[in-house]
């Protein structure tokens, strides 16, 4: 088992976010914290991005999936997919979740046709991302370390709002 | 209708869809999401396409009868709907939309950066072809 499979059963596992010595306590409390929130007055639910993720795997774990010839979701961009969306700050509003036909994870923000945000996960952790807000367009790659970069949060949020 | 292998920049393009998250319904208005305009790579052509119609001159009526004669025997799912927009926004994106007959009136979209390093580039694209897009819902009655 692997360290990120580990997580999906143990969530004490998560890589820390940051380098002072309470920092690995602290990541841990916070996960433990996101996991088992459910509260609908804090707006996005952990617990309910991850049964999203499961839901769409399940239904792409063969190849054809989608009846043109897409890419089975490997167990790894799940466990990928679990480490996003976990560490998506709650303040943000619920993504659409999907599959892209080359077996990524995709997660989408939209608010409008030139409001949205798109990240796919990688069945490596490697992320690619897109997103366009009014004239502004912006995309790129990333891996997932610990947490989101601060710059994605924010590109999020603008499209959300 | 027999129409010329080279397309037109103001021809109408459709890109059929079955799964509700090729669309979003807003009282602000509907929308297409990027989703709807994902590439797939063809093995044979070793290339990214998208496919869709060129449903010039064709009413709402022959568009939705077009997707349930040539569209869903292959997907075995009802269409819900398409995403239309101009060949225009496509070239302007430095794509290209070409006829790829048989089946009838089927083009496809080309010319998207290759490679799993690039995309993060055909996502982007997507975002701009989605945005260009308006969405066109089959009614009950059909």
């Amino acid at each position: 088992m692997t360290a990120i499979q580990a997580l999906r059963w143990n969530p004490v596992f998560l890589p820390e976010t940051g380098v002072s010595e309470d920092a690995p306590k602290m990541g841990r409390l916070w996960f433990t914290y996101r996991a088992i929130d459910n509260s609908l007055t804090r707006g996005l639910s952990v617990v309910d991005l991850l049964r999203r993720i499961e839901e769409v795997a399940e239904a792409a774990r063969v190849n054809d999936w989608d009846g043109e010839g897409g890419v089975a979701v490997e167990p790894s961009a799940v466990d990928y997919a679990w480490l996003f969306a976990s560490a998506i700050p709650s303040h943000l509003p619920e993504p659409d979740i999907s599959v892209d036909n080359d077996g990524d994870i995709a997660f989408e923000w939209s608010a409008a046709p030139r409001k949205v945000f798109s990240v796919s996960i990688r069945r490596d952790g490697v992320i690619a991302y897109a997103g366009l807000n009014g004239a502004d367009e912006e995309h790129g790659s990333s891996v997932i370390f610990s947490g989101l970069p601060a710059r994605m949060i924010e590109s999020i949020s603008r499209v959300a709002s | 209708v027999s129409l010329p292998d080279i397309l037109h920049s103001d021809e109408e393009l459709s890109r059929f869809f079955d799964e509700s998250n090729r669309f979003k319904r807003s009282t602000a208005g509907d929308y297409v999401l990027p989703k709807a305009f994902e590439p797939k790579f063809d093995l044979e052509r070793q290339r990214f396409e998208t496919s869709l119609y060129r449903t010039v001159d064709l009413s709402d009526q022959d568009v939705w009868e077009l997707a349930k004669r040539l569209v869903e025997p292959s997907k075995k799912k009802p269409t819900l709907g398409c995403a239309q927009l101009q060949c225009s926004a496509v070239t302007s994106n430095g794509l290209h939309a070409i006829a790829d007959e048989p089946p009838e009136r089927h083009a496809v979209i080309v010319g998207w950066p290759e490679g799993d390093e690039k995309k993060s580039e055909r996502k982007s694209l997507q975002l701009k072809l989605a945005a260009a897009a308006k969405p066109k819902f089959v009614s009950k009655q059909t």
